[in-house]
């Protein structure tokens, strides 16, 4: 069944005076499934989901967001109609209360759900009658991805949604995000918590200064990534392992340490061959993963 | 829901001008008997207030309120880390400035009646009449001027962020160009605000006995007007433009 | 029942969720006619993607080893033949004991046994796997 794509990018830059801060990033997320965005802090990914969601201008390149560009004004403000947000700042008007909160941000969707409204009040224990300002930062966060989740919108994009939050809560939060993306809403968001990413997500974009280094399905890593780490009687020089299959070289002593995305098994064997002493196949979590490639940009 | 949340942020900074002015003007009225030692000749009463209320003062007052009213926009909001929650809602940026700017022309319109209400009826209380006519035509001279003032502090607010810079720099324009339009060359060719307001020299204003006689200048009013609408939407643009 | 998946342990989600039900019938913990989760429900349980539990859901079900009734959720469809397969894991689960109790006292350890099993799996890796 083909998913409609709901973010698509090509060559969307944004220039600070000197610095790029994206750079060419061409890419594209597709519905109905959770994707993450990784990258190490200042890589990009704030300013990209800005210029998606027009609050920042590209200096070039153009987007859509569910079919509509991100460059017309009018265009993005009929697809912010669809699409939820929860910013990094978490910030909200500090003057409102929380019930005053709900209520202005109501007023702007249709597809409001009061169900969900009264559910999440008492699961997140928000005090209604408090003003924002006096909520810690957790309350706050809470907050926000309330005004979210209330919604059915068909793309649901996240800035760091479980910074601030205990453990419990983030299980809470990584449910809503899985049962969001079981009703239909396409999943967006940005992390530093591996682990949470690993789990949930099911496709991970990694952008490491300001271009996108990696767009894989996680299932697909599950299957086909492999570390292979070759002992050997005597050193061995890297160029020999330069083999299709082979995404990084590491020698230490007399080990090489491969790192294989395919043909593991293909790649296993031509190793047999050089007469290795030792043998060494393992599998490779995300966050190797996600350290290797962007330690490969340094 | 925009003007709600344009009135829960200019609220509280509304209510004091308006406690400000209200005072002043009570005050004015109330102190009467001690207020007039402070002339050489005894003035009539209309010529007091005049003085302290519709030339000097209060409009001095009224007119750094305006511009403390139109602190605030994306831009605060963007020191603030709230920027991004507004513009993440389905509105265009153009109705945020547009919102923001008539709720606080409203106000300002509001704070001009302010002086018509309180001085004719609080008068009585020192055995003086203040005429209702003469208020009320000062409160139109003062809505309109006032906005134009409101725009440059909105304006300002448009451009610089930071708690003080806004109304700082709004202020300096605002005693610049009253400087420069006290200058002989643009006496008679400037639309002076300050004037406007006070009436000091204006064909509708005589000045023995401080009255206003002729007709409100409508077409003076009116292209002040204009000028308020196209700053709003000069604002408008200003902030389209921006990245946040 | 309660399932366990591992997002570290280099096989796909989807698959291990597969295993662990093939396990449970296999090993009579889940029978004939018992129900599991719908996909929503289970997706949250074990906060994994629901597109995990659909996929493993469908690959059982062409296996025949699920039943997924529209709206009314998925059936453990066992069959007879299954019953033989669980005796045949019962006789494997001796012989590795015997394998790994033998290996041990040739003076291996648990991580170099490990490591053997590890690689002769891999080695051949998925070789029975469809697409």
């Amino acid at each position: 069944m083909p998913t409609p794509c709901v973010i698509e990018t090509q060559e969307l830059t944004k220039r600070f005076g000197t610095f790029d801060a994206v750079r060419a990033l061409s890419f594209r997320v597709e519905g109905q499934r959770i994707t993450a965005f990784l990258g190490r802090n200042g890589a990009g990914k704030s300013t990209t989901i800005k210029m998606l969601l027009g609050m920042t201008h590209p200096t070039s390149g153009t987007g859509t967001v569910l079919g509509r560009s991100i460059t017309d004004a009018r265009a993005s403000t009929e697809m912010r109609r669809d699409v939820a947000y929860v910013g990094e700042d978490k910030q909200l008007y500090g003057y409102m209360t929380v019930e005053q909160m709900i209520r202005f941000t109501k007023s702007f969707y249709r597809d409001w759900q009061p169900e969900v409204e009264q559910r999440l009040l008492k699961q997140y224990q928000l005090p209604t009658g408090r003003k924002v300002k006096a909520l810690s930062k957790g309350m706050r966060t809470k907050l926000a991805l309330l005004l979210a989740f209330c919604r059915r919108p068909a793309l649901l994009i996240l800035d760091e949604p479980s910074e601030g939050l205990d453990p419990v809560a983030i299980e809470e939060l990584l449910q809503a995000l899985v049962a969001a993306a079981a009703d239909g809403t396409a999943v967006f968001f940005c992390s530093h918590q591996i682990a949470e990413v690993e789990r949930v997500a099911e496709q991970v974009c990694i952008i490491d200064h300001g271009q996108l280094v990696m767009n894989l399905s996680l299932e697909d890593m599950r299957q086909h990534y492999r570390r292979i780490t070759l002992g050997f009687a005597e050193q061995q020089p890297a160029e020999k392992f330069r083999i299709q299959g082979i995404q990084q070289i590491q020698t230490s002593g007399r080990q090489v340490i491969l790192t294989a995305n395919q043909n593991s098994d293909a790649i296993v064997d031509l190793a047999r061959t050089m007469d290795p002493v030792s043998v060494d196949v393992s599998p490779m979590g995300l966050r190797e993963v996600f350290l290797e490639t962007v330690k490969e940009e340094a | 829901m925009l003007w709600y949340k344009a009135w829960l942020e200019s609220r509280t900074r509304f209510l004091l001008a308006a406690l400000a002015i209200a005072g002043f003007c009570a005050c004015s009225v109330l102190l009467h008997r001690d207020g007039v030692q402070m002339f050489d000749r005894p003035p009539t009463y209309v010529e007091y207030i005049w003085e302290l209320v519709y030339k000097g003062y209060l409009r001095e007052l009224f007119l750094l309120l305006t511009i403390l009213l139109g602190v605030g926009g994306l831009l605060r909001e963007r020191d603030f880390g709230t920027a991004s929650f507004t513009l993440g809602l389905p509105v265009t940026r153009l109705r945020v400035v547009s919102v923001r700017a008539g709720l606080g022309l409203a106000e300002v319109v509001a704070l001009s009646l302010l002086p018509a209400l309180v001085i004719p009826s609080l008068s009585p209380l020192t055995g003086q009449s203040y005429p209702w006519s003469q208020a009320l035509q000062f409160a139109v001279l003062w809505a309109v001027a006032g906005a134009l003032i409101f725009m440059m502090g909105f304006l300002a607010s448009s451009l610089f962020g930071g708690e003080y810079t806004a109304p700082v720099v709004a202020f300096s324009g605002l005693l610049v160009y009253s400087v420069i339009a006290d200058l002989p060359f643009f006496e008679r060719h400037f639309l002076d605000v300050n004037d406007i307001m006070s009436g000091t020299g204006m064909p509708y204003f005589q000045q023995h006995g401080s009255l206003l006689v002729g007709p409100v200048p409508w077409n003076a009013l009116g292209v002040i007007l204009l000028l308020v609408f196209s700053l709003v939407t000069l604002a408008g643009r200003i902030t389209q433009q921006q990245d946040f | 029942m309660i399932f366990s998946l591992n997002p570290a342990a280099g096989q796909p989600l989807y698959l291990q969720l597969m295993q662990q039900i093939r396990h449970g019938i296999e090993t009579g913990v889940l029978q004939n006619g018992d129900e599991l989760p719908g996909i929503r429900t289970l997706a949250k349980e074990l906060v994994v993607s629901h597109n995990t539990v659909a996929k493993a859901y469908t690959e059982l079900q062409h296996e025949g080893l699920l039943e997924l009734r529209h709206g009314s959720g998925a059936y453990v469809s066992a069959r007879r033949a299954t019953k033989s397969r669980a005796e045949k894991v019962r006789l494997a689960r001796s012989r590795v004991q015997t394998l790994v109790e033998s290996l041990r006292q040739e003076g291996l350890s648990d991580e170099e046994m490990h490591r053997l099993f590890e690689a002769e799996l891999f080695y051949p890796t998925f070789a029975e796997e469809r697409d």
